[in-house]
């Protein structure tokens, strides 16, 4: 069995485990509080943003060319989300912001945030991004972030045939690298073995799930077989 | 919003049920909170950190919640049901698993 096979595998049989490790990208200790109090404001998400907005930029700007700068300005293109609804504004201050972005972070890890959050961006401008990060001299997150959203984008437009090569690439070359809590290797291979819908229909047996709880321990849905099951997907938003 | 989800386990604590959650936030710690925020006590699996978790990209979830509902064999049964009609469909299988329980030790 070939080394991907084995990853691919292990993905199937549940075995490949989301590490449990905190992820890279976290906002620098001095902004904790502005995050906070941007959370907990009571106003509209737009205006509470417009408000942070400029006390990141300018803790960007002090810190200019380190991590932290960084991750203050990323956390200014992610938010963008809040100009939504504004029309074309989202979408023309994001790729102001990534533009900046990629000219005074060349090559850094964080970049893959930019591959990572196609939502802000009209879809020729992330293409175009997707262009940049693809370059071999982009640390290796970059790539793999930039491979992940090719073939996602290709999966969902319903090109699964050209999606398989470029997910079986990122198993291949990409498969431990961290993505959040779980690794590159594990969502491409989640995406190369996604359920049928008609097996997912009404009478058919429920497929396994295998998974970890919030504090790291193995879980799985035949734990509760004997028993009436909801399975919620949900988030906390 | 967990309202309904805490009422319902804590309705059927003593029934053969599971509420499952696959959850999609971008850390563990969210979970956390809200579980000790809103009191919630079903278990949880954490998908990885996002929408594109594992869990939920094998299973081709695009929208939160998402809702399948499995009965003691583990068949797919109802999908899409909130509310009340969450209630009905997991009470007409706990009576359902009970009918056939029940059948079962009965001498013939």
């Amino acid at each position: 069995m070939t080394a991907m096979g084995r990853r691919l595998l292990a993905v199937l049989l549940g075995t490949a485990l989301p590490v449990l490790v905190q992820a890279g990208d976290k906002l620098p200790a001095d902004l904790e509080p502005l995050e906070k109090s941007f959370k907990e404001s009571r106003k509209p998400r737009k205006e509470a943003y417009l408000d942070a907005r400029p006390q990141f930029e300018k803790y960007a700007a002090e810190h200019a060319g380190t991590e932290e700068g960084l991750q203050a300005r990323l956390w200014v293109l992610q938010n963008t989300w809040w100009l939504k609804d504004d029309k074309g504004a989202m979408e023309d201050e994001a790729a102001k912001i990534a533009d900046g972005i990629l000219k005074d972070y060349p090559k850094s890890d964080g970049l893959a945030r930019l591959a990572e959050w196609n939502y802000v961006f009209r879809k020729e401008k992330h293409a175009e991004l997707l262009e940049a990060l693809a370059a071999p001299e982009q640390p290796a997150a970059v790539r793999a972030a930039t491979a992940l959203a090719r073939a996602i984008r290709l999966h969902r437009a319903g090109e699964t045939d050209k999606a398989r090569p470029v997910l079986e690439s990122i198993v291949e070359n990409f498969g431990e690298i961290k993505r959040g809590y779980t690794t590159y290797g594990a969502i491409a291979g989640a995406y190369l073995n996604v359920h049928d819908p008609d097996d997912l229909a009404i009478g058919k047996p429920a497929p396994e799930i295998s998974g970890v709880s919030p504090d790291g321990k193995p879980m799985k849905l035949s734990d509760y077989n004997g028993r009436v099951v909801v399975i919620d997907f949900f988030g906390d938003w | 919003m967990y309202e309904h989800e805490r009422s319902l386990v804590k309705r059927l604590k003593d029934e053969k049920f599971t509420l499952l959650g696959i959850n999609s936030d971008d850390s563990p710690e969210t979970w956390e909170a809200a579980a000790k925020r809103e009191e919630l006590t079903w278990p949880v699996m954490f998908d990885g950190g996002s929408t594109d978790g594992p869990i939920a990209t094998q299973w081709g979830v695009r929208g939160w919640p998402t809702v399948y509902v499995i009965d003691a064999k583990g068949v797919i049964r109802s999908k899409g049901v909130r509310g009340a009609d969450m209630d009905e469909v997991v009470d007409e299988l706990l009576a359902e698993m009970k009918k056939e329980e029940g059948g079962a030790q009965v001498p013939r």
